[in-house]
């Protein structure tokens, strides 16, 4: 009698044990899903934003001999020589008149006889252009190279 | 179906007030304890009428739920409901002679795997309306499930025996 009473409580006790780690298995598959769900999203919601990044090679001629390459900044498409020097630096001064006009960057600010111009680089002629349009109504294209130069006249 | 004594049905009565109260109450989002009430209702009335009551109760939720109408997801709230209100019943038989420290831990298990189910039906029942995969479902609700389960394997571990005693001693008067 006594080990039909013991097989029982075994018995009894194994099946909660398996009702136990079926709850257990079907939480744990259930959050494991969930997460793969939510990796699923963020890597399709990065592949999107990826796909409307690009970048371009920017220097900053400070006039007084510093030069400073800031090579691959990603920028969002569609935006201007402007929107990529506020990504390296937050420390830009500017006007705005029709367009938008930089007065300073890093400290260095525009004089009577002096201020900031913007170039970009002309592949054909593998040398510098002066840009006439607004720093903040040029649309950047991918892999451009753009120049931020002091200069004195 | 059972026949049952005015006292019985007086005392069925109270709980059913009882538990519709308190699941029309508002609380935090998947935390009752219409599953506990429905359950020891099964124990001590056995599954036709603890079945009944919880899907009685789910009904009323579903039309004055302080979470809004349940719409069509009621038919599977009061399935799941009775579900548990029967597997009470079918547990009271095992419920003799057992110490009270033992029948806690089954009480929390079980509770934790009714819930399971419940909401299992109840995912599914989002599914098939919504057409969304049942898997699909599961997986996004699990956050909102685990709170329901963990919740409830409290409130079975800790008061279905408490519960059931003053059931027992109110009965026994």
């Amino acid at each position: 009698m006594g080990k039909v009473k013991f097989m029982a409580v075994r018995r009894r006790t194994l099946v909660l044990l398996a009702l136990a780690l079926c709850v257990w298995a079907i939480i744990a598959t259930g959050f494991a899903g969930y997460y793969q769900i939510r990796y699923m999203k963020v890597t399709k919601a990065f592949e999107e934003i990826e796909g409307s990044i690009i970048q371009v090679d920017v220097l900053i001629d400070y006039g007084n001999g510093t030069q400073l390459w800031h090579n691959e900044t990603k920028i969002v498409t569609g935006s201007t020589p402007l929107d990529a020097l506020l990504i390296i630096t937050k420390n830009v001064e500017f006007k705005k008149y029709d367009g938008k006009y930089i007065t300073g960057i890093d400290g260095r600010v525009e004089g009577e006889n002096s201020g900031w111009t913007w170039w970009f680089w002309n592949t054909e002629k593998s040398d510098w252009d002066y840009s006439l349009e607004a720093v903040d109504e040029y649309i950047l294209h991918s892999d451009e190279i753009i120049k931020f130069q002091f200069v004195s006249w | 179906m059972p026949s049952l004594t005015s006292r019985q049905i007086a005392l069925f009565s109270v709980f059913a007030a009882l538990c519709i109260g308190i699941q029309l109450t508002p609380r935090p989002p998947n935390v009752e304890v219409t599953s506990l009430i429905t359950f020891t209702v099964g124990v001590f009335f056995g599954s036709l009428l603890a079945g009944m009551f919880g899907a009685l109760v789910m009904f009323v939720n579903g039309f004055f739920s302080p979470w809004g109408f349940a719409g069509m997801i009621m038919p599977f709230q009061m399935a799941g409901m009775f579900i548990i209100g029967v597997t009470g019943g079918v547990y009271k038989r095992y419920v003799a002679g057992e110490s009270t420290g033992r029948l806690c831990v089954e009480a929390a298990v079980l509770g934790a795997f009714l819930t399971l189910i419940y909401d299992i039906i109840t995912n599914g029942g989002t599914a098939m309306l919504t057409g969304i995969p049942l898997i699909l479902t599961f997986f996004m609700g699990i956050t909102m499930s685990f709170i329901h389960i963990s919740s409830n394997t409290a409130f079975f571990g800790f008061a279905f025996i408490p519960l059931l005693r003053t059931l027992q001693r109110l009965w026994e008067r």
